[in-house]
């Protein structure tokens, strides 16, 4: 575990990571909490004060329907990050094991699974992720399967990289002729030392299940309304932008400060644990 | 050249297989009948039905199916609409020239202020100009391009009444308006561009600065502008080519938001309305065209890295 340390220590030394790590845990925090913090039903709609202005009883303002915006985003924070943790956790049980077994056993195997790779790796992801959503039919669940799915290349590209280079290590070599089966060396000698990379690959990965699935809510192809996503809510405010710009302001900033802090925290734990890479020295 | 340019040419063949196989398997994902899927009607009846899956060839076997599909598509037969029985090729080659010229622009704009911005900052690590670059590229990076689109129309189209805020217009109509309307598409698609080309070439410039052979052409008493222009800029280059597919890649994705937040009528937006319509033979057709092409400007870009580094054609 002294590595482990070592890299937490090198970690919070790094001034935008922990601003990142910061805001991450504050917005965590402030969403488990909504319904303490807040006042407010995300989805109580109060027709006399529909697009009504910032204001003390409406910190961030009201929707079309009256709705507080700030609740709404703390609520909306739940299912947003929520669904892009879902389709980070498809990817990542997805892509990990493609990736260690193409890259162990190398050869025919390899050829195979990382031709399927290339292929799926070749659609722009959007675009994939809408047509499969379109296939399997409309839902968050199955939005962010496809989300997954697009994802999953990532992972196992990552993996099979790492694997090939640890193949030739000796500790890996000693384990095989000590009798070990490819299951448990792979599980107990090869996982443990590609755990920092495939860690940084999910902190960047949330970053971009977030994005897709705000981009696909806001073109209706996600979450339906009325549950508060802050991308169905960009796309809602979207045709209000004349009378009330906060309505789109506001939770495309949540969007893109998260999605920032994301990357930061990813960026400041490559960083930590592999300080040659580090951009800042 | 020859050898290097066949050998990346027919690795492309699999993947070409791979990839249609996977738009033609969209299908099969469909829950339900894929014949009701098909001609988009819930309410059919099973005469009906049964009618359709022998004309569609449903009921052959998976293989078969594949194989007439993909020699139709050889043959450029994409089917037809099932909303406007238009067909699909025709409903193609209206839009994709909008989505090109879009691309293209955004790709100029950011190799335009990307180069330019990677340099200055590469130049000077730890700088001003340093800092307001990796700055930029962060924010580009995170920013949600409906986002940045809303903000641009808000600011720029609605306060300032600078430009127009949706709407397309021919180049063949009128060139001046037509511009008009592509900028702020153009901006909004950049945008990621721009920071992806800076965060890049800064970083592999950083290192060549940093290496040998630049420290010598210093010594002999070049000017600054011709290291970083003759001799650092060049291998510099080579990594960013290298994500080029990937970048592109994000940038088509990006037309599909794009074009819908701008209202023009391109490849993305066609890709958007058969998910929403549920349109299959429309949404297999600009599936397909889209990533095929994004798979020739993969090659493209790989013959061009050929180009650049001699190492790799005869490696």
């Amino acid at each position: 575990m002294g590595e482990t340390r070592i890299a937490l220590r090198r970690f919070a030394r790094r001034r935008m990571a922990l601003v990142g790590a910061a805001f991450l845990a504050l917005l965590i925090a402030g969403a488990l909490a909504a319904p303490v913090v807040s006042p407010h039903d995300p989805l109580r709609q109060d027709l006399a004060r529909m697009l009504s202005g910032p204001s003390p009883a409406h910190l961030l303002g009201t929707d079309d329907l009256g709705r507080d915006v700030l609740t709404r985003l703390l609520y909306g924070a739940r299912l947003s990050l929520g669904a892009a943790g879902l389709a980070v956790a498809i990817a990542t049980l997805a892509g990990v094991p493609i990736g260690l077994v193409a890259g162990y056993l190398g050869g025919r195997i390899d050829d195979a699974l990382m031709r399927v790779i290339d292929a799926l790796q070749a659609f722009p992801a959007l675009i994939l992720a809408m047509a499969i959503a379109a296939a399997l039919g409309p839902g968050l669940f199955n939005v962010m399967v496809a989300v997954g799915v697009v994802y999953t290349p990532r992972f196992a590209r990552l993996v099979r990289g790492q694997v090939l280079a640890l193949r030739e290590e000796p500790f890996v070599e000693s384990a095989r002729a000590a009798g070990a089966s490819h299951a448990r060396v792979l599980a107990r000698h090869v996982l443990p030392n590609v755990m920092a990379p495939i860690v940084v690959q999910v902190s960047i990965g949330v970053a971009f299940a977030l994005l897709a699935e705000t981009a696909l809510s806001f073109l209706g192809v996600g979450i339906k309304p009325p549950e508060p996503s802050w991308g169905t809510d960009v796309g809602r405010g979207y045709r209000f932008m004349r009378l009330a710009p906060w309505l789109v302001f506001m939770p495309g900033t949540a969007i893109l400060l998260t999605a920032l802090a994301f990357n930061l925290v990813g960026d400041g734990i490559r960083d930590a644990f592999d300080p040659r890479q580090s951009r800042e020295g | 050249m020859g050898r290097f340019l066949r050998r990346r040419v027919l690795a492309v063949v699999p993947l070409l297989l791979l990839v249609t196989s996977m738009v033609f398997s969209l299908i099969l994902l469909l829950p339900g009948d894929p014949a009701v899927a098909l001609i988009g009607m819930e309410d059919a009846s099973e005469e009906k039905l049964a009618a359709i899956r022998q004309r569609m060839g449903l009921d052959r076997p998976l293989i078969v199916q594949y194989a007439s599909w993909l020699g139709r598509v050889a043959q450029g037969n994409l089917g037809v609409s099932l909303r406007t029985g238009q067909p699909v090729t025709e409903a193609i080659r209206e839009r994709a020239p909008i989505t090109l010229g879009l691309a293209l622009a955004a790709t100029a704009f950011g190799l335009l202020v990307g180069m330019p911005l990677a340099i200055l900052a590469a130049r000077r690590r730890g700088g001003t100009m340093d800092a307001a670059a990796s700055g930029l590229a962060a924010f580009g990076v995170a920013v949600p391009n409906f986002w940045l689109g809303s903000m641009l129309v808000l600011v720029l189209a609605l306060h300032l009444r600078w430009l127009p805020a949706t709407g397309y217009v021919s180049p063949f109509d009128s060139a001046s308006d037509a511009l008009r309307h592509m900028l702020l598409p153009t901006l909004t698609l950049g945008a990621s561009a721009v920071a992806e080309v800076t965060r890049q070439l800064r970083s592999s410039l950083g290192e060549t600065l940093a290496a040998d052979f630049v420290r010598t052409a210093r010594a002999k008493g070049l000017a600054e502008g011709r290291v970083v222009a003759k001799h650092a800029l060049r291998p510099a280059l080579i990594p960013v080519v290298t994500v080029a597919g990937l970048t592109i890649s994000r940038l088509v994705s990006n037309t599909v938001v794009v074009e819908s937040i701008f209202a023009l009528p391109g490849l993305g937006r066609l890709n958007l309305e058969s998910v929403l319509n549920r349109d299959f033979p429309m949404l297999q057709g600009a599936v397909l065209v889209t990533v095929l092409a994004v798979i020739v400007v993969n090659l493209l870009s790989d013959l061009l890295y050929g180009l650049i580094d001699p190492r790799i054609r005869y490696g």
